[in-house]
């Protein structure tokens, strides 16, 4: 079974790389928050390089932080052409509705970050299935929390988890690891959804086969196999 | 910053409002007494557990001069929550027990039920 981690937002991507090796991941998404131009091509230069030293797949993954919705949808389309995977920065609401009535979006990361609720509605949450994009919870942010706060976080991960499967939204997890001690394998990624009461095959789904079909959507698109209205070149 | 809508009830969880009236020493400080509960559910249950509790203690509905207050949580862990609050022995220096007077669905009932709060309707007739 291929796994796949799309969120990893590494200072030092081959220590990280290096370190997911013993662990089962199939691909691996260095995640580079988009600044500017020069940035984000110094980036593509560099996962190039680093790709042909290791064995994990490299995936291109630009991160999305925008401060306002028509933000958002600029630098989505200035990044759109050039990377497999672009994930937005949850947390704020408007933000989050933004990134999810946006098909362009594959990933909608930690939607109840810094909330004091689970940061999705019901229509926001059918506006996610409708326009194909991902929620993405990150693991992460469980390390950061303890107590009551964590309870509070896994409460509203678990409420936007219920909405998720009442509106057949997809989702996946993410480790969100900034260096390798935060690295964690694919199966105690999808134990964390499990131990929140989603169906087994689900959880498991949720680090291998939904990321994974976002990899390689976006790979034929870019590869132009996939032409304009829906219309793709077979083999 | 706009928040998300409220959700269909039948997308909603169900609460309920336990009402608790403190028997101690000392009269009891409010912040005194939310850690106390907090670290009593998280003790026993556990982080996990405890999101699905949902528990909060209400602040507007605490009285300090007669130390009563309503706790709201889940309607499937209202036993949970009871268990907690008996487990309370000590709150700072001085011992207590945390006495439940009842359970209802709306804070407004709780407060009519259980405090003997009064409105202009209770006089009509």
């Amino acid at each position: 079974m291929d796994f796949y981690d799309l969120y990893l937002p590494a200072e030092d991507p081959e220590e990280v790389v290096r370190s997911a090796e013993n662990t089962e991941f199939t691909g691996l998404a260095i995640a580079h928050k988009y600044v500017d131009k020069e940035g984000l091509d110094g980036y593509l230069e560099e996962m190039d390089r680093l790709d042909s030293k290791v064995e994990p797949d490299l995936i291109r993954c630009c991160v999305v932080d925008a401060e306002s919705p028509e933000e958002l949808k600029k630098t989505v389309g200035k990044i759109r052409q050039k990377v497999e995977v672009v994930a937005v920065d949850g947390g704020d609401f408007d933000i989050n509705k933004a990134a999810v009535g946006d098909s362009r979006v594959d990933i909608l990361l930690h939607p109840e970050y810094k909330r004091k609720d689970s940061g999705m509605d019901h229509k926001t949450t059918k506006m996610a299935s409708e326009n194909d994009v991902v929620v993405g919870f990150v693991f992460h942010n469980l390390h950061q929390t303890y107590g009551k706060v964590r309870s509070h976080v896994l409460n509203h991960i678990k409420k936007c988890l219920k909405l998720c499967e009442k509106y057949d939204a997809e989702f996946i997890v993410t480790s969100g690891a900034g260096n390798k001690y935060e690295m964690r394998g694919p199966r105690e990624l999808s134990s964390l959804l499990s131990v929140l009461g989603v169906e087994a095959s689900l959880a498991i789904d949720s680090v291998s086969s939904t990321p994974k079909k976002i990899v390689k959507r976006n790979r034929r698109k870019l590869g132009g196999k996939t032409k304009r209205g829906g219309v793709e070149e077979l083999e | 910053m706009s928040k998300p809508e409220t959700l269909p009830s039948s997308l909603r969880e169900k609460r309920r409002y336990i009402a608790f009236k403190i028997n101690s020493e000392e009269k009891v400080e409010f912040g005194d007494l939310i850690n106390a509960l907090w670290s009593s559910i998280l003790n026993l249950f556990g982080e996990v557990n405890t999101g699905d509790i949902d528990f909060w203690l209400v602040k507007d509905a605490w009285e300090k001069k007669s130390q009563r207050g309503l706790v709201k949580c889940n309607h499937k862990h209202v036993s949970k929550v009871r268990l907690a609050m008996a487990l309370i022995e000590r709150i700072g220096d001085s011992k207590v027990s945390i006495q439940s007077l009842g359970v209802s669905g709306t804070m407004k009932s709780a407060k009519k039920k259980y405090f003997g709060e009064k409105n202009l309707t209770d006089f009509q007739s």
